[in-house]
């Protein structure tokens, strides 16, 4: 049975309290067309498990939709601070609790891989460890069973729901994600349910003559829906470049709590689906962006 | 010829890079110091970004660490958990780093100015950082000079330096070296091999020990023979204007 | 331009070897008759290395041969025998005598040891062996409480080989080495037992340009950053196969599964094939170059390589 289905439907899978974790590494990959649906719905009091997502989650705490964050790093690389989380964290309306990269990775890698800790060797004798303020622990020191050595772990994390972006899939949700995969590996393995967005559906046939490249098994996938440009304002590699001006309209948006209502209003309430959004930015904004198949960026930009 | 702050900061950087190291690194200066050893005095050098991109050779300056200028450039391209294992199996000789706060120990945040919970200023977070200042042999700081930044406590450990001081690190298990050098728009620092604090080492051209210790909320130890820091070399000015970074992205 | 003064680490295979003392701790890559190196280990046999501690995922011919040439003092993996063919004879014959010492695994915790090194860290959890006699008799397995959840789980102690021995399709003089596509090095366990040895010898189908692998970063497994030696062996896992490179020798691995019934047949096979050539390329002459190559591509008999 396929498992196509509309945004619409795969937002209202995400129930209000969901903890999340999405795809995407600096402003590429990630799935902002479901979090546009999502912020439509008004899905609220989410968790995120935020390694590299820093769009999703600037978004989805901008619309008052996260109580939580579990993260490593929040920042938009050459802008500058999410304003948003930087903002509710400081007043109080988000908590949170940091890591660093590897350890948060291996957090999700633990949960993919079904044992309750793993070893790391990053986080001691840093605030990181001492500063401890999830729901449940996340960093303990265990005596190492083949020697006298303490060695810090990690507990292992299991989103509720994964959402992840990619370029290709096939109607059971075999994935295919091209350049790097940040940490999909380890998100699609260790979520209870698996929403795949992808730029095109095609057919099995075609995953099949590209299997050694499949980077989400479809046997974990819950639902798969069709979102072109799914990553707008973000780009997509081999796809199509960032928006540089609808990211710096946001940018600018975020520099007051005014200014990020106009952006939802405009950007994401007006429009009834992801469809009415491509609309409203037109043909020739997003032909623009396409990436030159060799060079991967788009023609034009040096 | 005359050159600004931040060029002479990424002519530092670049004499910590050694012909044939793997360096763990991000955008910004540091990215560009890289390139400069890299078109100088260390061609071999391989660069690892978080991303997973090993060893890119960019047609133009990428503007992420995740930008398609590196990633269709690279010897190898996997992902974020496989550069940071990559990291900690050991296999990264430097990483360089920025701060918005470092103690004389260099011990860095960069998560939150004031409390945790209800800081003044959420700053992003480790990211990376934490791991290659935990796992690579060792790392450099790169950074502006002022008495906001240089403190005498950090408000949040975010990265280890040399924690404590002395054996601090091996006692907590950490397997890299630690930070071997901090460089500044001032001067460039050490750190004491006995009491592993901060300590001048060179002070840029024009810059005197007084400016360095008004920008430093810390006491600041000075190596007896403390010199001028060698100015960045006419070709290595003409390499990072016309070369490296033309449409001037970081500089 | 920069790249002219990167190691070049491309050898013979005799060279690659000769470096391997005797009682050196070696693991071998592949997977039960898949791409192991067995050019490396024919060379191995040829040097009368002696004492080996073996460490592996999923054996075969290699971890078999090894030890009836009398080179393996010691095996440690999950697994070692001969597919379809059946049991590894030399494997019996000599742990039964006592005279190889074995370290058993689980298959999920022989990943693990490799693993472990290659993620840097001393061990990683593991259900698997809990309750087996797995437990009992290796002392790299070691109970251990989450201290997130209270549960038992084993420690599977991370290994480091003096030497690793792997076999892949492609390689630069520098070490970059490859696979044709991005994820057969996921199939095996070749990526972290490649990380976690000190010294790693790769063989390869061929010698290809740094543009070459370039033009296809996702498919470099393993990049020279872990990679000591590089060897060119075409026809290097023979008789195994090797992907969609090779199919398996069907001849060739019986002839050598009936040599191996007993220990004089069996040296006399070592005599023909091993010990009287003088190195990998007279193998190939001897084995028939040209019905490798016919072989090789044709499309039935690669596509065959799933059904040894």
């Amino acid at each position: 049975m396929s498992k196509l289905t509309t945004i619409g439907a795969a937002a209202r899978s995400v129930a209000p309290g969901s903890s999340l974790t999405f795809s995407g590494f600096g402003h590429a990959g990630h799935p902002l067309a479901f979090v546009r649906e999502l912020i439509r719905q008004g899905t609220a009091d989410l968790t995120l498990h935020a390694i590299a997502e820093c769009w999703p989650a600037e978004f989805l705490v901008a619309t008052g939709r996260v109580s939580r964050i579990n993260l490593s790093n929040l920042m938009f690389e050459g802008l500058g601070r999410c304003r948003a989380i930087s903002r509710a964290v400081e007043e109080g309306e988000v908590a949170v609790d940091d890591h660093s990269h590897l350890a948060l990775s291996l957090r999700l890698l633990a949960g993919a891989w079904g044992v309750p800790f793993l070893p790391v060797r990053s986080m001691a004798g840093t605030d990181l460890a001492a500063v401890q303020t999830g729901v449940a622990p996340k960093y303990a020191r265990v005596r190492s069973p083949f020697s006298d050595d303490e060695v810090g772990t990690v507990a292992a994390l299991r989103p509720d729901v994964a959402v992840v972006h990619v370029n290709k899939a096939d109607e059971q949700g075999n994935g295919i994600v091209y350049g790097a995969m940040s940490v999909v590996d380890a998100q699609v393995r260790s979520a209870r349910k698996v929403i795949v967005t992808t730029e095109r559906v095609v057919s099995a046939d075609e995953i099949t003559a590209e299997n050694q490249v499949v980077t989400v098994p479809g046997i974990f996938v819950d639902a798969v829906v069709h979102t072109p440009y799914g990553a707008h304002p973000g780009g997509m590699y081999d796809e199509y470049d960032e928006d540089l001006a609808a990211m710096s309209t946001y940018y600018e948006a975020s520099r007051s709590r005014a200014g990020l209502a106009g952006y939802f209003a405009e950007h994401v309430f007006a429009h009834a689906d992801h469809a009415a959004y491509l609309s409203s930015l037109g043909s020739r904004r997003l032909f623009d962006l396409r990436a030159d198949p060799a060079l991967k960026i788009a023609r034009g930009q040096k | 010829m005359s050159f600004s702050k931040d060029e002479i900061m990424t002519v530092a950087t670049s004499r910590y890079i050694a012909d044939g190291d793997t360096v763990f690194i991000g955008t910004g200066l540091p990215m560009v110091a890289a390139y400069l050893a890299k078109a100088t005095h260390a061609p071999n050098v391989a660069l690892m970004f978080e991303s997973g991109v090993l060893d890119p050779r960019p047609r133009s300056i990428a503007k992420a660490v995740g930008d398609p200028r590196l990633v269709s450039t690279a010897r190898r391209v996997s992902g974020m958990m496989d550069s940071l294992l990559m990291l900690q199996g050991g296999r990264v000789d430097l990483g360089v780093l920025g701060c918005a706060q470092v103690d004389r120990f260099g011990n860095i945040n960069t998560t939150a100015i004031g409390s945790y919970e209800r800081p003044s200023t959420r700053l992003p977070g480790s990211g990376g950082a934490n791991d290659i200042a935990s796992c690579a042999k060792h790392h450099l700081i790169v950074t502006r000079h002022n008495r906001r930044t240089f403190v005498e406590s950090v408000d949040y450990l975010t990265t280890p330096g040399h924690l404590t001081g002395p054996g601090a690190r091996q006692r907590a298990g950490l397997p890299g070296g630690g930070p071997i050098g901090v460089v500044t728009d001032l001067g460039v620092f050490g750190f004491d091999a006995r009491t592993c604090e901060m300590v001048v080492e060179s002070v840029h051209p024009g810059v005197s020990l007084d400016d360095v210790r008004a920008a430093t909320a810390f006491e600041l130890a000075v190596k007896p023979d403390l010199s001028e820091t060698k100015p960045p070399s006419d070709s290595e000015l003409d390499i990072l204007r016309t070369r490296i970074d033309p449409e001037g992205v970081y500089l | 331009m920069p790249g002219s003064r990167i190691p070049e680490r491309l050898v013979s295979a005799q060279e690659a070897i000769s470096v391997i003392p005797d009682g050196a701790s070696v693991a071998i890559g592949g997977h039960t008759l898949r791409r192991h190196p067995m050019a490396l280990v024919r060379e191995l046999i040829r040097q009368r290395k002696r004492g080996l501690h073996l460490l592996g995922w999923n054996n075969g011919i290699d971890f078999d041969m090894l030890i009836g040439a009398g080179v393996a003092a010691k095996i440690e993996t999950s697994y070692v025998g001969m597919g379809p063919l059946g049991l590894a004879r030399n494997l019996r014959r000599h742990v039964e005598s006592g005279a190889v010492e074995t370290v058993d695994h689980s298959e999920t915790t022989a990943i693990d040891m490799f693993r472990a090194t290659a993620l840097g860290v001393d061990f990683l959890p593991n259900r698997t062996p809990l309750g087996t006699d797995l437990m009992t008799y290796n002392d790299g397995l070691v109970e251990i409480t989450s201290p997130f959840t209270g549960q038992t789980y084993a420690a599977v102690r991370g290994v480091e080989p003096d030497f690793v021995l792997l076999h892949a399709h492609s390689a630069d003089v520098h070490g970059n080495v490859q696979l044709d596509e991005a994820n057969w090095g996921d199939n095996t366990v070749d990526p972290f037992i490649g990380r976690a040895g000190k010294h790693v010898i790769v063989s390869v189908e061929e010698i290809v340009s740094t543009e070459h692998i370039r033009a296809n970063p996702r498919r470099t497994f393993l990049p020279r950053e872990y990679v000591t030696r590089v060897v060119h062996a075409p026809f290097g896992a023979h008789p195994c196969c090797a992907d969609a490179r090779y199919g398996y020798d069907q001849d060739e691995l019986r002839r050598y599964y009936e040599a191996s019934k007993t220990q004089e047949t069996f040296e006399e096979y070592l005599a023909d094939r091993v010990t009287s050539v003088g190195d990998h390329w007279e193998y190939l002459d001897k084995v028939g170059v040209a019905n490798l190559l016919t072989s090789a591509t044709h499309t039935s008999n690669v596509k065959g390589a799933d059904t040894a």
